[in-house]
């Protein structure tokens, strides 16, 4: 008998022996599903301004810009203000953009750039607002380590994209879902030490967001 | 710490009691994740209705489990990864160390996870050559120091900063005057290098999902990230109760976990991963392959009381909540899950024998089931396997076992139940314990038992050590009463 077989012939057999769950647990409903308010009465603009509130209350940065040409010159004044030279790009649409011409990005970075670079510039598919949320679905957006190894994080997002709640993000998600969604709120953290909280453990240290209205 | 076993509770216990390090950490600990939390589920519309909601998909799943596995199985499978089904502990450890043996490698990266520290996987891949390395930071910290975690989400709540900066000097060779900032850049550093030469990266499982065979970890540092991203073979080890239904049920999973945890709305990182890459570009592991692990969980299905056992979603809220966890801390336990739910959780694995002090480790003062996210009735679940340890059942986890305080104290308490439940019999004992109470009353109470009696009986001396009891009054209220009648009850 396989261990499939043999775990399975267990399990079957103890909830056979078992009284009835619900007979002890009455009160018992077939899963009760919440309701969510609905996302419809609220504009994209309160929900980038709670996204951004979230996301700075957990320690990410949050810069506003009204079109790509904008968002590209806020990431190239953030690259000069952190002294980057070597940057690793996502395969992003936006790394076409000509505003990119004269910084020296690294598409396809390998495992040793990886390590190596100043900072990583990726793009989010979704958001969440209640908790300032980046949602990264693989098949958009391929380099999953761009936005983990780098010790600063820059992140595009279109507010547009910007949901509500997990529960919204979710519902979207299920219809196709990725081979890998990350989630990211906030720069990586631990308080394995004596509770006291320590940033860029693991990941990066720095989380920036540009948002394009 | 290590030599302690969950057989001598009583005596952890009161070492942890007089440890003032430790005392310092736990009151912290308490304090620290109790206020965050209070703050975090007020952020939640209706937590009470999310807690019901989770507590029923968790029996619906629990229900059906066989069905649910073989789906979850079934969508993993098709979605590229490779199911594998261990039975027990050696089983699940010999299908992990194949999978490291068959890749060449002598070294595998770790993320966080109590299944791997329940089947003492790190054990068995030394035991063969393979160096596992933690990367979570508080797990790393006590791999360092030779030691066991001592609660489920901060395994290292035990130590001091200053502990750890002394652990750090010795094995690592910073400076011993450390602060927190600088032993979180090293352990960076260090680890780090073991990622970039990695792999095989070995990981736990918080959610599977049956529908999409996908599965889901939480974490706030990146090492699991860095775990499931980099090898390019990812073996996740998954208890078979971890599943969910639906993919949207993560949502209410996502609300309470975190909360409930550490006190954050959401933690840092979550993965979702649904099988291998689909296309070479991708970046990520060549290979999935998720571990199914039993090791004793299908037994609790068996009985309704202790079929809640496997809702839990490891969220550590009972520990900080309990008064005998904030006071003993999660060595004094003697097991790998610690606090409330582990005295519920280690007797069933490890059997009663192993653990009968384990459920007796509570007040009940109800303070576990009060904040657990999925609504475990803990205090009912110890008084079920305090009845098994007494009565043993036919079916329940004691079966097999020799437990029970035997014929003794089923006899003291028909004994105790006769007399109290006659008036005549009851104050007859009354007389005799009012005529013999001198020998054991000091100062209007009756004290612990000392001396002679206790050495003829030993549980009362047990009993009484720790309890005051007020002396049998030289007359009851029923004999005054009566007395006064007789006078014209006009003396007062």
């Amino acid at each position: 008998m396989s261990a499939r077989t043999a775990m399975l012939a267990d399990i079957r057999s103890n909830l056979a022996k078992s009284a009835p769950f619900e007979a002890l647990y009455h009160h018992l409903q077939p899963s009760t599903r919440l309701q969510k308010p609905s996302v419809s009465n609220v504009s994209s603009t309160d929900l980038a301004d709670q996204f951004a509130t979230e996301l700075s209350a957990v320690g990410g940065e949050v810069y506003r810009s009204s079109n790509e040409e904008q968002a590209i010159d806020l990431i190239t004044g953030t690259l000069g203000e952190i002294g980057a030279k070597r940057v690793a790009i996502s395969d992003m649409s936006l790394r076409e953009s000509k505003a990119f011409e004269g910084i020296d990005l690294i598409q396809d970075p390998s495992r040793e750039e990886l390590f190596a670079v100043d900072a990583g510039i990726s793009t989010a598919q979704l958001a969440i607002a209640e908790t300032g949320t980046l949602v990264l679905r693989s098949s958009m957006e391929t380099h999953r380590l761009v936005s983990l190894v780098p010790p600063v994080h820059i992140c595009v997002l279109n507010t547009a994209n910007i949901k509500l709640s997990m529960s919204d993000v979710l519902e979207e998600l299920s219809s196709k879902i990725d081979p890998t969604i990350t989630f990211i709120t906030g720069p990586s953290r631990t308080s394995d030490i004596e509770l006291t909280l320590a940033i860029g453990v693991h990941g990066p240290k720095r989380l920036i967001v540009i948002l394009i209205d | 710490m290590q030599a302690q076993t969950a057989e001598n509770f009583d005596k952890n216990a009161r070492a942890a009691i007089d440890d003032p390090v430790l005392q310092g950490a736990l009151q912290n600990l308490a304090t620290t994740f109790g206020t965050r939390r209070k703050a975090a589920i007020a952020t939640v519309p209706d937590w009470e209705a999310s807690r019901e909601s989770a507590r029923s998909i968790k029996a619906e799943v629990l229900g059906q489990l066989d069905e649910y596995l073989v789906a979850f199985a079934d969508n993993a499978e098709a979605n590229g990864a490779r199911i594998h089904w261990a039975r027990d502990a050696k089983e699940a450890c010999s299908i992990v160390i194949a999978l490291v043996k068959e890749r060449g490698v002598e070294m595998v990266v770790k993320s966080k996870s109590m299944l791997t520290e329940e089947i003492h996987l790190n054990a068995a891949l030394e035991a063969e050559g393979i160096e596992p390395v933690e990367t979570d930071l508080g797990e790393w910290i006590i791999q360092l120091a030779g030691e066991t975690p001592s609660h489920i989400v901060v395994p290292a709540i035990h130590k001091t900063k200053a502990q750890i900066a002394e652990l750090f000097a010795e094995k690592v060779g910073t400076d011993r005057e450390a602060g927190v900032d600088e032993l979180t850049a090293t352990a960076r550093r260090i680890l780090r290098q073991k990622f970039a030469e990695a792999t095989v990266g070995i990981s736990g499982v918080n959610f599977g999902i049956a529908e999409s065979g996908s599965i889901l970890i939480l974490e706030n540092e990146g090492n699991v990230r860095l775990t499931t991203s980099l090898p390019k073979t990812h073996i996740a080890v998954m208890g078979i109760e971890k599943l969910l239904p639906r993919f949207t049920d993560l949502a209410v999973f996502l609300e309470l976990l975190p909360r409930s945890g550490t006190g954050q709305r959401l933690t840092a990182y979550q993965s979702i991963i649904t099988g291998t890459k689909k296309t070479e570009s991708n970046e990520g592991p060549d290979e999935l392959h998720i571990v199914l692990v039993d090791n004793g969980r299908s037994k609790m299905l068996a009985h309704p009381v202790t079929r809640q056992s496997l809702a839990c979603i490891r969220c550590g809220a009972c520990l900080n909540a309990c008064p005998v966890y904030q006071s003993v801390g999660g060595h004094a336990y003697g097991a790998v899950y610690p606090g409330p739910i582990g005295a519920v959780i280690t007797p069933q694995l490890e059997g009663l024998a192993k653990a009968k002090q384990l459920p007796y480790a509570s007040s009940l003062c109800g303070a576990c089931r009060e904040v657990c996210p999925v609504k475990i009735d803990i205090p009912e679940l110890l008084l079920h396997l305090r009845a098994e340890i007494t009565e043993g059942t036919a079916n329940g986890v004691a079966a097999d076992e020799k437990v029970g305080r035997g014929v003794g104290e089923r006899l003291a308490f028909k004994l105790y139940g006769s007399f109290w439940k006659t008036p005549g019999r009851y104050r007859f004992l009354l007389k005799i314990a009012r005529a013999t109470q001198r020998l054991v009353v000091r100062d209007g109470k009756v004290g612990s038992v000392s001396g002679l009696l206790a050495s003829v009986a030993p549980p009362l001396g047990a009993w009484t050590a720790w309890r005051d009891a007020p002396a049998v009054a030289p007359e009851s209220f029923r004999e005054l009463w009566k007395r006064e009648l007789k006078n014209g009850g006009n003396s007062q």
